[in-house]
């Protein structure tokens, strides 16, 4: 072995006005071209860890650090970020908030600009560099008209520029859609494969990158000790498993799979058709829920000249879970608009609980009908968890009486007197939840309620919302998500350009589709077989 | 770094000196009826006064922004000045444009270095954004400006909660009045130069404090009303937002962690 | 915008010269003509159908707000104007032919009310709707981003908040309507000013965690040099060379003599007495200050990645604008009657006309002349 590019020896870093360590002893070795993963639960100091390898943390953040880092040579303790810029380049989770000007060239050019590099090195490098990631025809646009996707790639392009030994990004793809995920993923093996860059990547979408990457850090917890290794031998220890894995590790399948086409040979030994009962009918799979809720009939709206939905309908009954899939633009948070009555048909109509939402005031409606927005920070703004739900109970007229049940139904007490915007993403996901259905309202709708969550949290939310639905609450959620489609919705209705392309019951729609289909699913090609617990089940384990 | 502050307090106060000269400029016109000099002074006044004021406010800009400043604080500023930019888009609830209250709460909480600057800033994001660059800008930047920055030298009452507001607030109103009555000095040459008094057959210039009556009519005649209704609304503004708002700048205040000069 | 920013920035100040110096009514209406076709020329390009890079701009929400188009501007421009024309004819009482005569003991607007006061009053109100007709045109056509590139070095920090504030607001009226989205739906009834809490909030800390994040990937990016919070943890010296230092020091020296020049020649020129000499200490000040302004910054070791397309036109209608300027000055040196209007007796109540002024304000419509067909736009050539 060589000496490692990157190397962390006993770091501990404590944040400002903080007692506990952020980083407790940590020691890391990545060797120069590797494409490293790292893991664990959300508020586990995978940002920390990753801040430190620029020297942000401590620089930028304040705070004690003790040990030392090597990064190709350098201490970015003791350089800083600036003199650190042309070795390490960090990329951010949130896609909008890393511009400093308006055209794609012009941001390629910032760090550059920093350096005082000549123009003619500029210009040379710029092209490469729009080349390399395939973002020749964005050059001129303003990065306001991009998607987000093209964003996450002009900020890997902005720090490329610098020509960096070590790209760090920090969970890049949270934010985006799978499809947009995809591509940035994709720039990112490129650029390691081909060009030798050594990735740092902070990720939660396991079934696409743990393939390629040669070493996994896991960080369990904050201020314990991370698990370093190859993908077979940290997965099967840790919670945050693709299912894939999950199904490895309960038959003991060697070598661990990490994809479906290295997992097929291990269920042709398998006999899953003797094991699976005859009886195709599966209870809930072609159920009719009583009363019907929400019901959208022959919606069209357009706005701007576009046409967002085009004769869409839709049913709801009480108790049941739809989600709502396809791709960005086709008009799944305009559906969702429409059922809470925030937009109104131009023909067609929505009634809610019996009321046309063209007649009734929202006020009315929300008493109906609860809307958690995509991005739990436009809900958020009171000083205390606590004051977050009585806000929401004034609002309706109601009394203090029930914020109590609601903070011990999703596991908030504890929080109930912390600052909701400095909780991690997913606890702010649980107070935006029930700042919403603390005014509880027998339907609740969610626009991406996963961005940002891990693994865990998912699986906890998708328990929540089913059991929700047992209460005889409508729960209908738009969503990228096939795993928490398959872990909860009874019925998926797929929207494609403004138009119901797919509704029907989560097995079948999923067995049928080969994109909208989760990881189980796609490797037993069964409509019974959707999840790990489903295929655990059927062969009684 | 003594001496660095003193003169760095030198140029802020000429810089204002002489902002405030150029502001005057048309009332000081000259006496000597009909005279060339006089033609040119009334030709010149508008330029000159808008060429200096904008001059003026680049200096101080440039002085407090001359050194390094941190990406922090330029990406604060940056966002500030835009969030300031935007209330002033938003019609409140009166009708008036919320433009003084986050900017004096900013410099309250922030100091005056930042104060100015925001002032200024978003005067000027805000007139790029809407189509409002013209002679009224330097005059706008250089009255928000002084409205941030004398902001920071307010005493920090954080513990009476109830005087702090008061005082933000009579501040605002204030500010208010005084914004109004800088803004109509660009004109101001389009309607007074060689008017002539009633009742006197002829005269090119106005002796100095009739000149200054004269504005006062022309403020009262067409915007005192206007004013006084956007003074009170910020006012408004400040006194049913402003814990909140504080709140949350306070809360920045530490991590965003400001090492921003205090010498002015 | 089909031009170069140095063109646009001549043309201003070619045609804002023109506007703010002239008082003669009829030179003002035939500005109001001529800048008039340059902001047809320009809104036309603005057009989206007319523009091929009008899908990224519209985009930008700065873009939006400006296609207001004419009816807009003459609503307002026109207001303006009335009230230039009706605070002179009811406030200035000379002149010869009376046209009524209000009780003297009306204040301020009592006695004869003269149609030297009306003709001086509608002048004045068109050579102020010429200013703002000529400052719309120039928003109009203004690329504010563009704009910035061209800043001083001593304002290069400043510049920089400006863009980012700039590139910020698309995302800022974004988040300002799903916060309004999401506190409605959640119940919150917008009524009183109080009821905005749950709106301004929000939209703040959104603001200030964006701003965080920022600055965070400036720093990454090599952004500035030695973050003076982080010196109270670490070892680093922020303190800066001696040579530094005396760089510094010699241009605030500058400074300070320019402002000092400044105010003492503005102070000279307004207290009568000899006034070329006020006029001199003024131009030094300026001089002084703008050496100071050019200077500074150029200590931070930075280049410029951007380039702008200098084209034919360019040269030509910068040149118009140039002359357009020196015939102006020449005028308002030595004949400056011509620039100035006073209708008021012993003088004649009539309007003339300064033929080389005519020439100086038909060349501030060059632009519009030579305005590029509209297929052919800036973005595509820029691209090609």
């Amino acid at each position: 072995m060589h000496t490692p590019l990157i190397r962390l020896q006993n770091v501990t870093f404590h944040y400002p006005h903080s007692d506990r360590p952020a980083l407790n002893q940590v020691n890391v070795a990545i060797q120069e071209g590797d494409f490293v993963l790292v893991i664990g639960p959300s508020g586990a100091g995978k940002s920390t860890l990753l801040r430190t390898l620029n020297g942000l943390v401590p620089h930028f953040s304040g705070g004690r650090i003790a040990g030392k880092i090597t990064v190709a040579g350098h201490d970015p303790i003791a350089e800083g970020p600036h003199r650190m810029s042309p070795i390490v380049g960090l990329v951010q989770q949130d896609p909008e908030a890393q511009f400093v000007v308006d055209t794609v060239e012009d941001e390629l050019a910032f760090g550059m600009e920093n350096q005082g590099l000549p123009q003619t090195v500029m210009r040379k490098r710029v092209e490469e560099v729009l080349d390399q990631l395939g973002i020749a025809h964005l050059r001129q646009r303003r990065i306001s008209s991009l998607s987000a996707g093209e964003k996450q790639r002009v900020a890997i392009g902005s720090v490329l520029t610098l020509q960096p030994k070590v790209l760090v990004l920090d969970e890049p793809t949270s934010q985006l859609d799978p499809q947009a995920a995809e591509e940035v993923l994709t720039t990112l093996r490129h650029l390691n494969q081909d060009l030798g860059l050594t990735v740092v990547l902070s990720e939660h979408r396991l079934e696409r990158v743990v393939q390629y990457a040669d070493q996994i850090i896991y960080l369990p917890a904050l201020g314990s000790q991370p698990m370093l290794g190859k993908a077979e031998e940290v997965l099967p220890q840790v919670p945050f498993a693709p299912p894939l894995v999950q199904l490895a590790k309960a038959f003991h399948w060697q070598p661990l799979p990490l994809t479906i086409k290295e997992a097929r040979p291990f269920i042709s030994q398998m006999d899953m058709q003797r094991a699976l009962p005859r009886e195709t009918h599966q209870p809930g799979l072609r159920r009719e829920y009583n009363p019907v809720h929400v019901e959208a009939h022959e919606v069209w709206f357009n706005y701007n000249g576009v046409e967002a939905l085009r004769r869409v309908s839709l049913r709801a009954g009480e108790g049941e879970l739809i989600a709502l899939m396809g791709r960005n633009g086709s008009g799944k948070t305009t559906l969702l608009k429409h059922l809470v009555g925030l937009l109104q048909p131009k023909r067609g109509y929505v009634v809610v609980h019996g009321q046309d939402t063209r007649r009734t005031s929202l006020e009315t409606l929300i008493r109906y009908v609860g809307y958690v927005p995509q991005d739990p920070s436009t809900l958020l703004f009171a000083d205390t968890v606590r004051q977050e739900l009585e806000f929401t109970r004034r609002a309706h007229a109601l009394s203090l009486a029930g914020v109590q049940s609601w903070l011990e139904k999703l596991g908030l007490t504890q929080l109930a007197e912390l600052y909701p915007r400095e909780l991690s993403v997913g606890q702010r996901q649980r107070v935006a939840i029930a700042a919403i259905l603390v005014a509880e309202p027998p339907t609740l709708l969610l626009d991406e309620p996963t961005r940002g969550l891990d693994p865990v949290e998912k699986q906890a939310l998708a328990d929540f919302l089913r059991a929700q639905t047992e209460q005889g609450r409508t729960v209908i959620l738009a969503t990228h998500d096939v795993e928490l489609a398959a872990a909860c919705a009874h019925r998926v209705v797929i929207l494609s350009e403004g138009q119901v392309a797919v509704d029907g019951p989560t097995r079948e729609v999923m067995s049928q589709s080969l994109v909208f289909a989760s990881q189980v699913n796609k490797l037993f090609r069964d409509p019974r077989l959707l999840t790990v617990k489903d295929v655990l089940e059927a062969l009684g384990r | 770094m003594k001496w660095g502050q003193w003169v760095n307090s030198a140029i802020l106060i000429l810089a204002t000196l002489t902002g405030i000269a150029a502001f005057a400029y048309p009332f000081f016109t000259p006496t000597t009826g009909g005279s060339p000099f006089a033609i040119a002074h009334a030709q010149d006044a508008p330029s000159v006064t808008l060429i200096l004021t904008l001059l003026c406010v680049v200096i101080i800009v440039a002085n407090l922004t001359s050194r390094q400043m941190s990406a922090r604080t330029i990406a604060v500023l940056g966002v500030l000045s835009a969030v300031n930019a935007i209330l002033r888009t938003i019609p409140g609830p009166g009708g008036f444009s919320a433009i003084f209250f986050l900017l004096v709460l900013c410099g309250y909480v922030y100091g005056s270095t930042l104060g100015f600057l925001v002032g200024v800033l978003s005067l000027l994001v805000s007139a790029l954004i809407g189509g409002g660059v013209g002679p009224w800008l330097p005059y706008q930047m250089f009255t928000a400006g002084w409205m941030g920055l004398t902001s920071g030298w307010l005493p920090d009452l954080r513990r009476w909660r109830i005087a702090e507001l008061l005082m933000l607030a009579a501040w605002t109103a204030l500010w208010g009045f005084i914004f109004g009555a800088i803004m109509n000095l660009w004109f101001w040459p389009y309607i007074s130069t060689a008017q002539v008094s009633p009742g006197q057959a002829w005269e090119t210039g106005l002796p100095f404090r009739e000149a200054i009556k004269r504005y006062a009519v022309f403020y009262l005649a067409t915007s005192l009303w206007w004013d006084a209704w956007r003074a009170a609304g910020n006012a408004v503004l400040i006194l049913s937002l402003g814990t909140p708002l504080l709140k949350v700048l306070r809360r920045f205040e530490r991590v965003l962690g400001f090492a921003m000069d205090t010498s002015i | 915008m089909a031009y170069h920013t140095l063109t646009w920035l001549a043309w201003l100040g070619a045609a804002a010269y023109l506007a703010l110096v002239n008082q003669q009514p009829l030179q003002s209406i035939l500005l109001i003509l001529a800048t008039g076709t340059v902001f047809a020329a320009v809104s036309r390009a603005n057009q989206p159908e007319a523009n091929p890079g009008a899908r990224n701009a519209s985009s930008h929400a700065g873009q939006a707000w400006k296609v207001q188009g004419w009816s807009a501007f003459l609503r307002f421009g026109l207001s303006v104007w009335l009230v230039a024309l009706f605070f002179n004819l009811l406030f200035a009482h000379a002149g010869n032919i009376v046209l009524l005569v209000l009780p003297r003991n009306w204040p301020f607007i009592g006695g004869p009310i003269t149609l030297e006061a009306l003709l001086y009053g509608l002048a004045n109100g068109a050579s102020l709707f010429a200013v703002l007709l000529v400052f719309a045109t120039f928003n109009l056509g203004l690329d504010a981003h563009r704009l910035l590139r061209w800043l001083p070095a001593g304002l290069y920090q400043a510049g920089l908040i400006v863009s980012i504030a700039l590139s910020f607001i698309p995302q800022l009226i974004a988040s300002l309507r799903e916060i309004r989205e999401a506190q409605l739906l959640r119940g919150h009834k917008f009524r009183a000013i109080r009821d905005w809490i749950p709106l301004f909030v929000p939209l703040l800390t959104t603001a200030l965690e964006r701003s965080l994040t920022l600055a965070e990937s400036m720093e990454a990016r090599g952004f500035g040099g030695i973050d003076r919070f982080a010196v109270a943890d670490s070892s680093v010296s922020p303190m800066p060379t001696t040579t530094e230092r005396s760089t510094t020091n010699l241009q605030r020296g500058t400074t300070l003599a320019g402002l000092l020049a400044l105010l003492v020649g503005l102070l000279w020129r307004a207290t009568d007495s000899v006034q070329w000499l006020g006029l001199l200490s003024v131009a030094l000040g300026i001089l002084l200050l703008f050496a100071a302004l050019y200077t500074q910054g150029r200590r931070l070791k930075r280049t410029h990645y951007h380039h702008e397309l200098w084209q034919q036109r360019d040269t030509l209608v910068s040149l118009a604008c140039l002359a357009s300027l020196a015939i102006t000055a020449y005028t308002q040196v030595r004949d400056p009657a011509a620039l100035f209007y006073y209708p008021y007796p012993p003088y004649s109540p009539w309007p003339g006309f300064s033929p080389a002024l005519g020439l100086a304000i038909l060349l501030t419509a060059t632009p519009a002349w030579l305005w590029p067909s509209l297929h052919v736009s800036y973005y595509e050539t820029d691209r090609g």
